[in-house]
Protein backbone atom coordinates (compact mmCIF):
# COMPACT_ATOMS: atom_id res chain seq x y z
CA UNK A 1 0.00 0.00 0.00
CA UNK A 2 1.47 3.37 -0.67
CA UNK A 3 1.56 6.30 1.54
CA UNK A 4 -1.14 8.05 -0.47
CA UNK A 5 -3.66 4.84 -0.63
CA UNK A 6 -2.70 5.28 3.19
CA UNK A 7 -3.76 8.95 3.90
CA UNK A 8 -6.76 8.22 1.68
CA UNK A 9 -7.76 5.50 4.04
CA UNK A 10 -6.82 7.17 7.18
CA UNK A 11 -9.02 10.01 5.88
CA UNK A 12 -12.01 7.55 5.28
CA UNK A 13 -11.82 6.44 8.89
CA UNK A 14 -12.14 9.99 9.93
CA UNK A 15 -14.62 10.68 7.84
CA UNK A 16 -16.58 7.56 8.98
CA UNK A 17 -16.74 8.67 12.42
CA UNK A 18 -17.17 12.24 12.00
CA UNK A 19 -20.47 11.04 10.43
CA UNK A 20 -21.52 8.47 13.35
CA UNK A 21 -22.78 11.51 15.38
CA UNK A 22 -25.55 11.66 12.93
CA UNK A 23 -27.19 8.37 13.71
CA UNK A 24 -26.00 7.76 17.16
CA UNK A 25 -28.22 11.24 17.46
CA UNK A 26 -30.90 9.34 16.09
CA UNK A 27 -31.05 6.27 18.65
CA UNK A 28 -33.43 6.63 21.48
CA UNK A 29 -32.53 9.03 24.22
CA UNK A 30 -32.81 6.13 26.93
CA UNK A 31 -30.81 3.48 24.42
CA UNK A 32 -28.07 1.84 26.54
CA UNK A 33 -24.62 2.58 25.43
CA UNK A 34 -23.99 -1.15 25.85
CA UNK A 35 -26.72 -2.29 23.82
CA UNK A 36 -25.42 0.07 21.25
CA UNK A 37 -21.59 -1.63 21.71
CA UNK A 38 -22.66 -4.80 21.84
CA UNK A 39 -25.12 -4.70 18.65
CA UNK A 40 -23.04 -2.54 16.23
CA UNK A 41 -20.06 -4.75 17.24
CA UNK A 42 -21.35 -7.73 16.93
CA UNK A 43 -23.53 -7.02 13.80
CA UNK A 44 -19.98 -5.63 12.54
CA UNK A 45 -18.46 -8.95 13.26
CA UNK A 46 -21.00 -11.39 12.06
CA UNK A 47 -20.33 -9.37 8.52
CA UNK A 48 -16.85 -9.56 8.33
CA UNK A 49 -17.10 -13.16 9.50
CA UNK A 50 -19.33 -13.95 6.86
CA UNK A 51 -17.71 -12.39 4.13
CA UNK A 52 -14.12 -13.42 5.10
CA UNK A 53 -15.11 -16.68 5.87
CA UNK A 54 -12.34 -18.23 3.96
CA UNK A 55 -9.47 -16.32 5.99
CA UNK A 56 -10.77 -17.61 9.40
CA UNK A 57 -9.29 -20.91 9.20
CA UNK A 58 -5.94 -19.09 9.81
CA UNK A 59 -6.55 -18.20 13.35
CA UNK A 60 -4.55 -18.79 15.10
CA UNK A 61 -4.14 -18.79 19.38
CA UNK A 62 -1.53 -15.64 19.50
CA UNK A 63 -4.45 -13.51 17.21
CA UNK A 64 -7.24 -14.64 19.71
CA UNK A 65 -4.92 -12.80 22.48
CA UNK A 66 -3.92 -9.85 20.66
CA UNK A 67 -7.80 -9.19 19.82
CA UNK A 68 -8.79 -10.03 23.37
CA UNK A 69 -6.14 -7.22 24.06
CA UNK A 70 -7.11 -4.96 21.85
CA UNK A 71 -10.98 -5.22 22.77
CA UNK A 72 -9.81 -4.50 26.90
CA UNK A 73 -7.94 -1.55 25.93
CA UNK A 74 -11.25 -0.36 23.83
CA UNK A 75 -13.59 -1.17 26.16
CA UNK A 76 -11.96 0.64 29.43
CA UNK A 77 -11.31 4.01 26.98
CA UNK A 78 -15.43 3.75 26.29
CA UNK A 79 -16.35 3.04 30.07
CA UNK A 80 -13.90 5.95 31.30
CA UNK A 81 -14.94 8.42 28.35
CA UNK A 82 -19.09 7.52 29.18
CA UNK A 83 -18.08 8.63 33.04
CA UNK A 84 -16.25 11.61 31.81
CA UNK A 85 -18.92 12.58 29.29
CA UNK A 86 -21.75 12.35 31.98
CA UNK A 87 -19.59 14.45 34.38
CA UNK A 88 -18.28 17.34 32.04
CA UNK A 89 -19.70 20.09 29.62
CA UNK A 90 -19.31 18.10 26.11
CA UNK A 91 -17.24 21.19 24.82
CA UNK A 92 -14.58 20.29 27.96
CA UNK A 93 -15.28 16.28 27.54
CA UNK A 94 -14.61 16.87 23.30
CA UNK A 95 -11.31 18.53 23.90
CA UNK A 96 -10.15 16.20 26.63
CA UNK A 97 -10.68 13.11 24.14
CA UNK A 98 -8.86 15.00 21.77
CA UNK A 99 -5.69 15.45 24.05
CA UNK A 100 -5.09 12.22 22.72
CA UNK A 101 -3.11 13.72 20.33
CA UNK A 102 -0.47 14.95 23.04
CA UNK A 103 -0.85 11.51 24.49
CA UNK A 104 0.42 9.20 21.50
CA UNK A 105 3.81 11.06 21.29
CA UNK A 106 4.38 11.44 24.52
CA UNK A 107 3.78 7.81 25.27
CA UNK A 108 5.96 7.01 22.76
CA UNK A 109 8.72 9.48 23.67
CA UNK A 110 8.41 6.99 27.18
CA UNK A 111 9.21 3.64 24.96
CA UNK A 112 12.12 5.47 23.43
CA UNK A 113 10.53 5.96 20.02
CA UNK A 114 11.32 9.76 19.28
CA UNK A 115 8.62 11.63 17.43
CA UNK A 116 9.97 14.00 14.78
CA UNK A 117 10.34 18.12 15.55
CA UNK A 118 7.42 17.97 12.38
CA UNK A 119 5.14 15.61 14.33
CA UNK A 120 5.79 18.09 17.30
CA UNK A 121 5.15 21.21 16.32
CA UNK A 122 1.75 20.20 14.13
CA UNK A 123 0.79 18.77 17.63
CA UNK A 124 0.95 21.91 19.10
CA UNK A 125 -0.53 23.52 16.41
CA UNK A 126 -3.39 21.38 15.94
CA UNK A 127 -3.84 21.96 19.97
CA UNK A 128 -4.04 25.15 19.21
CA UNK A 129 -6.69 24.45 16.86
CA UNK A 130 -8.83 22.36 19.69
CA UNK A 131 -8.21 24.93 21.98
CA UNK A 132 -9.84 27.68 19.55
CA UNK A 133 -12.96 25.47 17.77
CA UNK A 134 -14.04 23.37 20.64
CA UNK A 135 -15.17 26.33 22.80
CA UNK A 136 -14.33 24.73 26.04
CA UNK A 137 -14.02 26.59 29.45
CA UNK A 138 -11.46 26.70 31.73
CA UNK A 139 -12.90 26.07 35.03
CA UNK A 140 -15.02 23.12 33.54
CA UNK A 141 -11.97 20.80 33.90
CA UNK A 142 -11.91 20.53 38.07
CA UNK A 143 -13.36 17.57 38.96
CA UNK A 144 -13.54 13.87 38.78
CA UNK A 145 -14.74 14.39 35.05
CA UNK A 146 -11.78 15.41 33.73
CA UNK A 147 -9.14 12.76 35.48
CA UNK A 148 -11.74 10.29 33.98
CA UNK A 149 -11.46 11.66 30.73
CA UNK A 150 -7.67 11.74 30.90
CA UNK A 151 -7.65 8.14 31.18
CA UNK A 152 -10.22 7.42 28.59
CA UNK A 153 -7.33 9.66 26.59
CA UNK A 154 -4.28 7.72 27.93
CA UNK A 155 -6.24 4.02 27.26
CA UNK A 156 -7.06 5.49 23.66
CA UNK A 157 -3.14 6.42 23.11
CA UNK A 158 -2.30 2.86 24.28
CA UNK A 159 -4.82 1.81 22.35
CA UNK A 160 -3.17 3.28 18.85
CA UNK A 161 0.47 2.25 19.93
CA UNK A 162 -0.45 -1.39 20.49
CA UNK A 163 -2.63 -1.55 17.23
CA UNK A 164 0.49 -0.40 15.46
CA UNK A 165 2.20 -2.95 16.77
CA UNK A 166 -0.10 -5.99 16.60
CA UNK A 167 -0.96 -4.88 12.97
CA UNK A 168 2.35 -5.20 11.77
CA UNK A 169 2.46 -8.77 12.91
CA UNK A 170 -1.04 -9.62 12.44
CA UNK A 171 -3.79 -9.85 9.56
CA UNK A 172 -5.33 -6.75 9.63
CA UNK A 173 -8.61 -8.74 8.67
CA UNK A 174 -8.38 -11.73 12.12
CA UNK A 175 -7.48 -9.57 14.24
CA UNK A 176 -9.96 -6.86 13.45
CA UNK A 177 -12.75 -10.19 13.69
CA UNK A 178 -11.47 -11.30 16.89
CA UNK A 179 -11.43 -7.87 18.13
CA UNK A 180 -14.92 -7.39 17.62
CA UNK A 181 -15.70 -10.61 18.70
CA UNK A 182 -14.46 -10.13 22.27
CA UNK A 183 -16.18 -6.20 22.40
CA UNK A 184 -19.74 -7.05 21.34
CA UNK A 185 -19.12 -10.11 24.16
CA UNK A 186 -17.67 -7.16 26.44
CA UNK A 187 -20.53 -5.10 25.83
CA UNK A 188 -23.22 -8.06 26.54
CA UNK A 189 -21.89 -8.65 29.80
CA UNK A 190 -22.01 -4.76 30.86
CA UNK A 191 -25.48 -4.68 29.01
CA UNK A 192 -27.01 -7.81 31.02
CA UNK A 193 -25.81 -6.23 34.61
CA UNK A 194 -27.59 -3.28 33.66
CA UNK A 195 -30.81 -4.81 32.37
CA UNK A 196 -31.19 -9.00 32.62
CA UNK A 197 -33.45 -8.55 29.60
CA UNK A 198 -31.16 -6.83 27.17
CA UNK A 199 -32.26 -8.15 23.62
CA UNK A 200 -35.86 -8.49 24.57
CA UNK A 201 -35.86 -5.23 26.44
CA UNK A 202 -35.69 -2.81 23.65
CA UNK A 203 -38.22 -1.78 21.04
CA UNK A 204 -37.28 -2.92 17.61
CA UNK A 205 -38.54 0.04 15.20
CA UNK A 206 -37.13 0.11 11.58
CA UNK A 207 -35.52 3.51 12.27
CA UNK A 208 -33.40 2.38 15.70
CA UNK A 209 -32.53 -1.14 13.08
CA UNK A 210 -31.22 0.80 10.22
CA UNK A 211 -29.39 3.56 12.67
CA UNK A 212 -27.69 0.18 14.30
CA UNK A 213 -26.79 -1.31 10.99
CA UNK A 214 -25.28 1.76 9.28
CA UNK A 215 -23.61 2.48 12.62
CA UNK A 216 -22.64 -1.04 12.44
CA UNK A 217 -21.21 -1.48 9.18
CA UNK A 218 -19.00 2.06 8.99
CA UNK A 219 -17.82 3.23 12.00
CA UNK A 220 -17.17 -0.72 13.26
CA UNK A 221 -17.25 -3.10 10.44
CA UNK A 222 -15.43 -0.24 8.09
CA UNK A 223 -13.43 1.94 10.10
CA UNK A 224 -11.82 -0.60 12.21
CA UNK A 225 -10.92 -3.09 9.28
CA UNK A 226 -9.25 0.08 7.57
CA UNK A 227 -7.49 1.00 10.89
CA UNK A 228 -5.95 -2.00 10.94
CA UNK A 229 -4.81 -2.05 7.69
CA UNK A 230 -3.84 1.32 7.32
CA UNK A 231 -1.60 0.68 10.85
CA UNK A 232 0.49 -2.09 9.11
CA UNK A 233 2.01 0.08 6.72
CA UNK A 234 2.12 3.23 8.95
CA UNK A 235 3.35 4.67 12.41
CA UNK A 236 0.81 5.38 15.15
CA UNK A 237 1.79 9.24 15.22
CA UNK A 238 0.16 9.94 11.70
CA UNK A 239 -2.78 8.09 12.66
CA UNK A 240 -3.45 10.20 15.49
CA UNK A 241 -2.39 13.30 13.51
CA UNK A 242 -5.31 12.58 10.70
CA UNK A 243 -7.53 11.47 13.31
CA UNK A 244 -7.43 14.63 14.88
CA UNK A 245 -8.63 16.37 11.61
CA UNK A 246 -12.08 14.69 12.83
CA UNK A 247 -13.28 18.38 14.10
CA UNK A 248 -12.73 19.79 10.52
CA UNK A 249 -14.79 17.43 8.80
CA UNK A 250 -17.70 17.20 11.11
CA UNK A 251 -17.50 21.22 10.71
CA UNK A 252 -17.82 20.36 6.70
CA UNK A 253 -20.33 17.61 7.13
CA UNK A 254 -22.59 19.86 8.88
CA UNK A 255 -22.09 22.23 6.14
CA UNK A 256 -23.74 19.93 3.59
CA UNK A 257 -26.29 17.73 5.37
CA UNK A 258 -29.45 18.79 5.49
CA UNK A 259 -30.70 20.14 8.78
CA UNK A 260 -33.10 16.91 9.59
CA UNK A 261 -29.83 14.74 9.30
CA UNK A 262 -27.39 16.53 11.49
CA UNK A 263 -26.85 19.79 9.42
CA UNK A 264 -27.25 23.34 8.88
CA UNK A 265 -26.00 24.16 12.41
CA UNK A 266 -24.44 27.58 12.48
CA UNK A 267 -21.17 28.53 11.31
CA UNK A 268 -19.17 30.11 13.97
CA UNK A 269 -16.16 32.03 12.87
CA UNK A 270 -14.16 29.86 15.82
CA UNK A 271 -15.18 26.64 14.57
CA UNK A 272 -13.94 27.97 11.21
CA UNK A 273 -10.79 29.04 12.75
CA UNK A 274 -10.22 25.90 14.85
CA UNK A 275 -10.56 24.21 11.95
CA UNK A 276 -8.13 25.79 9.81
CA UNK A 277 -5.37 25.43 12.55
CA UNK A 278 -5.88 21.82 12.89
CA UNK A 279 -5.68 21.10 9.08
CA UNK A 280 -2.35 23.27 8.93
CA UNK A 281 -1.59 21.56 12.13
CA UNK A 282 -1.93 18.15 10.58
CA UNK A 283 -0.42 19.28 6.94
CA UNK A 284 3.00 20.23 9.25
CA UNK A 285 2.92 17.01 10.68
CA UNK A 286 2.78 15.31 7.76
CA UNK A 287 5.68 16.32 5.91
CA UNK A 288 9.79 16.77 7.25
CA UNK A 289 10.86 20.33 6.86
CA UNK A 290 11.54 21.02 9.70
CA UNK A 291 14.03 18.20 10.05
CA UNK A 292 15.88 19.04 6.70
CA UNK A 293 15.80 22.31 7.60
CA UNK A 294 17.47 21.31 11.18
CA UNK A 295 20.08 19.63 8.94
CA UNK B 1 -7.38 -13.75 -4.23
CA UNK B 2 -9.99 -15.09 -6.94
CA UNK B 3 -13.15 -15.67 -6.16
CA UNK B 4 -16.24 -17.12 -7.89
CA UNK B 5 -18.76 -15.30 -9.88
CA UNK B 6 -21.51 -16.28 -7.75
CA UNK B 7 -20.02 -15.60 -4.80
CA UNK B 8 -19.07 -11.79 -5.61
CA UNK B 9 -22.43 -11.84 -6.84
CA UNK B 10 -24.08 -12.57 -3.72
CA UNK B 11 -21.35 -10.56 -2.06
CA UNK B 12 -22.31 -7.63 -3.56
CA UNK B 13 -25.94 -8.05 -3.37
CA UNK B 14 -25.99 -8.62 0.38
CA UNK B 15 -23.84 -5.73 0.90
CA UNK B 16 -26.08 -3.27 -1.43
CA UNK B 17 -29.17 -4.70 -0.10
CA UNK B 18 -27.75 -4.08 3.56
CA UNK B 19 -26.62 -0.54 2.83
CA UNK B 20 -29.37 0.43 0.51
CA UNK B 21 -32.37 -0.43 3.14
CA UNK B 22 -30.47 0.54 6.09
CA UNK B 23 -30.48 3.95 4.87
CA UNK B 24 -33.90 4.09 3.16
CA UNK B 25 -35.09 6.08 6.52
CA UNK B 26 -32.60 9.26 5.49
CA UNK B 27 -35.01 10.51 2.36
CA UNK B 28 -33.99 13.36 0.40
CA UNK B 29 -36.80 13.42 -1.92
CA UNK B 30 -40.24 10.94 -0.91
CA UNK B 31 -40.26 7.87 -2.42
CA UNK B 32 -37.48 8.46 -5.12
CA UNK B 33 -34.13 8.92 -2.98
CA UNK B 34 -32.43 9.30 -0.13
CA UNK B 35 -28.90 9.93 1.11
CA UNK B 36 -26.94 6.38 -0.25
CA UNK B 37 -23.45 5.62 0.92
CA UNK B 38 -24.47 2.03 -1.06
CA UNK B 39 -23.40 3.91 -4.43
CA UNK B 40 -20.06 3.68 -2.86
CA UNK B 41 -20.54 -0.02 -4.09
CA UNK B 42 -21.06 -0.10 -7.72
CA UNK B 43 -18.25 1.40 -9.13
CA UNK B 44 -15.98 -1.05 -6.85
CA UNK B 45 -18.30 -4.41 -7.45
CA UNK B 46 -17.67 -3.18 -11.31
CA UNK B 47 -13.62 -2.68 -11.13
CA UNK B 48 -13.97 -5.88 -9.36
CA UNK B 49 -15.91 -8.08 -10.41
CA UNK B 50 -17.28 -6.82 -13.72
CA UNK B 51 -20.66 -7.60 -15.44
CA UNK B 52 -21.63 -10.17 -12.23
CA UNK B 53 -21.11 -7.07 -10.11
CA UNK B 54 -23.17 -4.78 -12.19
CA UNK B 55 -25.88 -7.36 -12.20
CA UNK B 56 -26.11 -7.86 -8.49
CA UNK B 57 -25.97 -3.71 -8.20
CA UNK B 58 -29.10 -3.37 -10.65
CA UNK B 59 -30.44 -6.10 -8.64
CA UNK B 60 -29.92 -4.89 -5.38
CA UNK B 61 -31.10 -1.31 -6.12
CA UNK B 62 -34.67 -3.40 -7.26
CA UNK B 63 -34.69 -5.57 -4.44
CA UNK B 64 -33.99 -2.53 -1.62
CA UNK B 65 -36.67 -0.74 -3.26
CA UNK B 66 -39.19 -2.92 -2.48
CA UNK B 67 -38.46 -1.73 1.18
CA UNK B 68 -40.37 1.22 0.54
CA UNK B 69 -40.00 3.40 -2.79
CA UNK B 70 -40.99 0.50 -5.68
CA UNK B 71 -42.88 1.92 -8.22
CA UNK B 72 -42.11 1.84 -12.57
CA UNK B 73 -39.55 4.25 -11.26
CA UNK B 74 -37.61 1.59 -9.92
CA UNK B 75 -37.16 -0.13 -13.62
CA UNK B 76 -35.37 3.31 -14.11
CA UNK B 77 -33.18 2.82 -10.33
CA UNK B 78 -32.26 -1.16 -11.98
CA UNK B 79 -30.62 1.01 -14.92
CA UNK B 80 -29.02 3.16 -13.81
CA UNK B 81 -27.16 1.87 -10.48
CA UNK B 82 -26.59 -1.32 -13.54
CA UNK B 83 -24.70 1.40 -15.03
CA UNK B 84 -23.32 2.90 -12.30
CA UNK B 85 -20.97 -0.57 -11.99
CA UNK B 86 -21.06 -1.19 -15.60
CA UNK B 87 -19.44 1.83 -16.67
CA UNK B 88 -16.48 2.32 -14.79
CA UNK B 89 -14.96 -1.37 -15.97
CA UNK B 90 -15.49 -0.69 -19.55
CA UNK B 91 -14.01 3.19 -19.12
CA UNK B 92 -10.99 1.63 -16.57
CA UNK B 93 -10.02 -0.64 -19.50
CA UNK B 94 -10.47 1.72 -22.00
CA UNK B 95 -7.73 3.64 -20.22
CA UNK B 96 -5.03 1.42 -19.04
CA UNK B 97 -3.77 -2.21 -19.23
CA UNK B 98 -3.41 -2.62 -15.85
CA UNK B 99 -6.16 -4.29 -13.72
CA UNK B 100 -7.65 -1.94 -11.44
CA UNK B 101 -6.00 -0.64 -8.61
CA UNK B 102 -5.01 3.02 -6.83
CA UNK B 103 -1.50 1.94 -6.14
CA UNK B 104 -0.38 5.10 -8.54
CA UNK B 105 -1.54 8.88 -8.57
CA UNK B 106 -2.75 8.49 -12.09
CA UNK B 107 -4.60 5.18 -11.12
CA UNK B 108 -6.33 7.37 -8.20
CA UNK B 109 -7.05 10.35 -10.95
CA UNK B 110 -8.38 7.90 -13.51
CA UNK B 111 -10.48 6.25 -10.59
CA UNK B 112 -11.86 9.84 -9.73
CA UNK B 113 -12.34 10.42 -13.62
CA UNK B 114 -14.47 7.16 -14.29
CA UNK B 115 -16.60 8.09 -10.96
CA UNK B 116 -17.43 11.93 -12.06
CA UNK B 117 -18.55 10.65 -15.55
CA UNK B 118 -20.22 7.63 -13.95
CA UNK B 119 -22.13 9.78 -11.55
CA UNK B 120 -23.14 12.57 -14.47
CA UNK B 121 -24.13 9.52 -16.04
CA UNK B 122 -26.79 8.31 -13.56
CA UNK B 123 -27.80 11.64 -12.85
CA UNK B 124 -28.89 12.13 -16.21
CA UNK B 125 -30.22 8.73 -16.63
CA UNK B 126 -32.68 9.13 -13.51
CA UNK B 127 -33.49 12.69 -13.76
CA UNK B 128 -34.07 12.53 -18.03
CA UNK B 129 -35.76 9.45 -17.55
CA UNK B 130 -38.32 10.32 -14.92
CA UNK B 131 -39.24 13.56 -17.24
CA UNK B 132 -39.53 11.04 -20.22
CA UNK B 133 -41.73 8.82 -18.35
CA UNK B 134 -43.77 11.34 -15.77
CA UNK B 135 -43.80 14.37 -18.09
CA UNK B 136 -42.44 16.43 -14.79
CA UNK B 137 -38.63 17.58 -14.05
CA UNK B 138 -37.61 17.62 -10.70
CA UNK B 139 -34.14 19.35 -10.64
CA UNK B 140 -33.25 17.97 -7.46
CA UNK B 141 -33.56 14.18 -8.51
CA UNK B 142 -30.19 15.40 -10.69
CA UNK B 143 -28.53 17.13 -8.21
CA UNK B 144 -28.95 14.74 -5.26
CA UNK B 145 -28.08 11.59 -7.67
CA UNK B 146 -25.00 13.39 -8.69
CA UNK B 147 -24.09 14.14 -5.28
CA UNK B 148 -24.44 11.00 -3.90
CA UNK B 149 -22.70 9.02 -6.52
CA UNK B 150 -19.74 11.37 -6.85
CA UNK B 151 -19.66 11.94 -3.04
CA UNK B 152 -19.73 8.39 -2.11
CA UNK B 153 -17.80 6.57 -4.70
CA UNK B 154 -14.91 8.99 -4.36
CA UNK B 155 -15.56 9.54 -0.01
CA UNK B 156 -16.25 5.60 0.33
CA UNK B 157 -15.42 3.73 -2.77
CA UNK B 158 -11.91 4.60 -3.04
CA UNK B 159 -11.27 3.40 0.45
CA UNK B 160 -12.66 0.35 0.18
CA UNK B 161 -11.07 -0.42 -3.33
CA UNK B 162 -7.76 0.28 -1.70
CA UNK B 163 -8.49 -1.91 1.26
CA UNK B 164 -9.49 -5.11 -1.42
CA UNK B 165 -7.01 -4.61 -3.82
CA UNK B 166 -4.34 -4.19 -1.28
CA UNK B 167 -1.58 -6.87 -0.37
CA UNK B 168 -3.22 -8.53 2.69
CA UNK B 169 -6.70 -8.69 0.63
CA UNK B 170 -5.43 -9.17 -2.31
CA UNK B 171 -8.70 -9.48 -4.40
CA UNK B 172 -7.67 -8.95 -8.05
CA UNK B 173 -9.65 -6.90 -10.53
CA UNK B 174 -12.04 -8.35 -12.77
CA UNK B 175 -10.15 -9.34 -16.35
CA UNK B 176 -10.94 -6.75 -18.83
CA UNK B 177 -13.84 -6.69 -21.58
CA UNK B 178 -13.26 -9.10 -23.97
CA UNK B 179 -13.94 -6.50 -27.01
CA UNK B 180 -15.42 -3.32 -27.23
CA UNK B 181 -16.84 -3.64 -30.41
CA UNK B 182 -17.32 -0.46 -31.99
CA UNK B 183 -14.40 1.08 -30.51
CA UNK B 184 -11.44 -1.08 -31.38
CA UNK B 185 -10.21 1.35 -34.02
CA UNK B 186 -7.95 4.23 -32.31
CA UNK B 187 -10.06 6.50 -33.85
CA UNK B 188 -13.11 5.37 -31.90
CA UNK B 189 -11.73 5.41 -28.51
CA UNK B 190 -10.21 9.02 -29.47
CA UNK B 191 -13.12 10.24 -30.28
CA UNK B 192 -16.12 8.54 -28.16
CA UNK B 193 -15.07 8.98 -24.77
CA UNK B 194 -13.68 11.98 -25.18
CA UNK B 195 -17.44 13.57 -26.74
CA UNK B 196 -19.69 11.45 -24.69
CA UNK B 197 -17.46 13.52 -21.30
CA UNK B 198 -18.24 16.75 -23.29
CA UNK B 199 -21.90 16.17 -23.51
CA UNK B 200 -22.19 14.79 -19.87
CA UNK B 201 -20.33 17.92 -18.70
CA UNK B 202 -22.71 20.56 -20.94
CA UNK B 203 -25.89 18.37 -19.37
CA UNK B 204 -24.35 18.92 -15.92
CA UNK B 205 -23.57 22.63 -16.14
CA UNK B 206 -27.15 23.47 -18.01
CA UNK B 207 -28.45 21.59 -14.86
CA UNK B 208 -26.48 22.70 -12.17
CA UNK B 209 -24.83 26.20 -13.26
CA UNK B 210 -27.66 27.00 -15.68
CA UNK B 211 -30.46 26.08 -13.50
CA UNK B 212 -32.22 24.91 -17.31
CA UNK B 213 -34.49 22.36 -17.56
CA UNK B 214 -35.64 20.30 -20.56
CA UNK B 215 -39.14 21.69 -20.80
CA UNK B 216 -37.89 25.19 -21.13
CA UNK B 217 -34.33 24.06 -23.16
CA UNK B 218 -35.53 21.52 -25.07
CA UNK B 219 -31.90 21.51 -26.65
CA UNK B 220 -31.22 19.71 -23.69
CA UNK B 221 -33.21 16.68 -25.00
CA UNK B 222 -31.50 17.00 -28.45
CA UNK B 223 -28.34 16.86 -26.62
CA UNK B 224 -29.29 13.78 -24.97
CA UNK B 225 -29.69 11.78 -28.53
CA UNK B 226 -26.05 11.13 -29.48
CA UNK B 227 -25.27 10.92 -25.31
CA UNK B 228 -27.20 8.12 -25.25
CA UNK B 229 -25.89 6.91 -28.58
CA UNK B 230 -21.90 7.54 -26.96
CA UNK B 231 -23.24 5.88 -23.45
CA UNK B 232 -24.27 2.61 -26.10
CA UNK B 233 -20.94 2.61 -27.64
CA UNK B 234 -18.83 2.76 -24.82
CA UNK B 235 -20.96 0.18 -23.28
CA UNK B 236 -20.94 -3.04 -25.81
Amino acid sequence: MTKTENNILLFSITLCWAASYIFIRNLPPDFSSYAYLTLTCGIAAIILSAAFAGKLKNLRKKTWVRGFWLSAILSVNLLLEKKGISMLDPANASFLAALTIIAVPLLQWFFHKRPTLNHMVGAIIILAGLCVGSGFSVRGFSGLGTAYMLGGCVSSAVYTIAVDGYAKEEDPLLICIVQMIFTALTGFVLWYRENPDTFFGLEYTRELLSNIFILAFFSKAYAYIALMFSQKYTDAISVTVIASTEPVVTLVLSLLLPAAYGGGQAFLASSAAGAVLIAFGAVVAGLSFLEDWGK
Amino acid sequence: MKTGKQKQFFIVLAVFLILGISFKVMVLVEGLTEVRPVNAIPPVAGLLCGPVGALACGLGNLIADLAGTFSLNSVLGFIGNFMAAWLPYRLWYLLSEDAPNLHSGKNIFRYCFICLLGAMTVAWILSFGLYLLQGTWLRQIYTYVFFNNIGFSIGLGMPILIVLTSDSVGIQGCNAPERYRFLESGFGKRTVLPVYAGLMILLWVAVEVLERNPEGSPWMLAVSVPAAAGLFLLSV
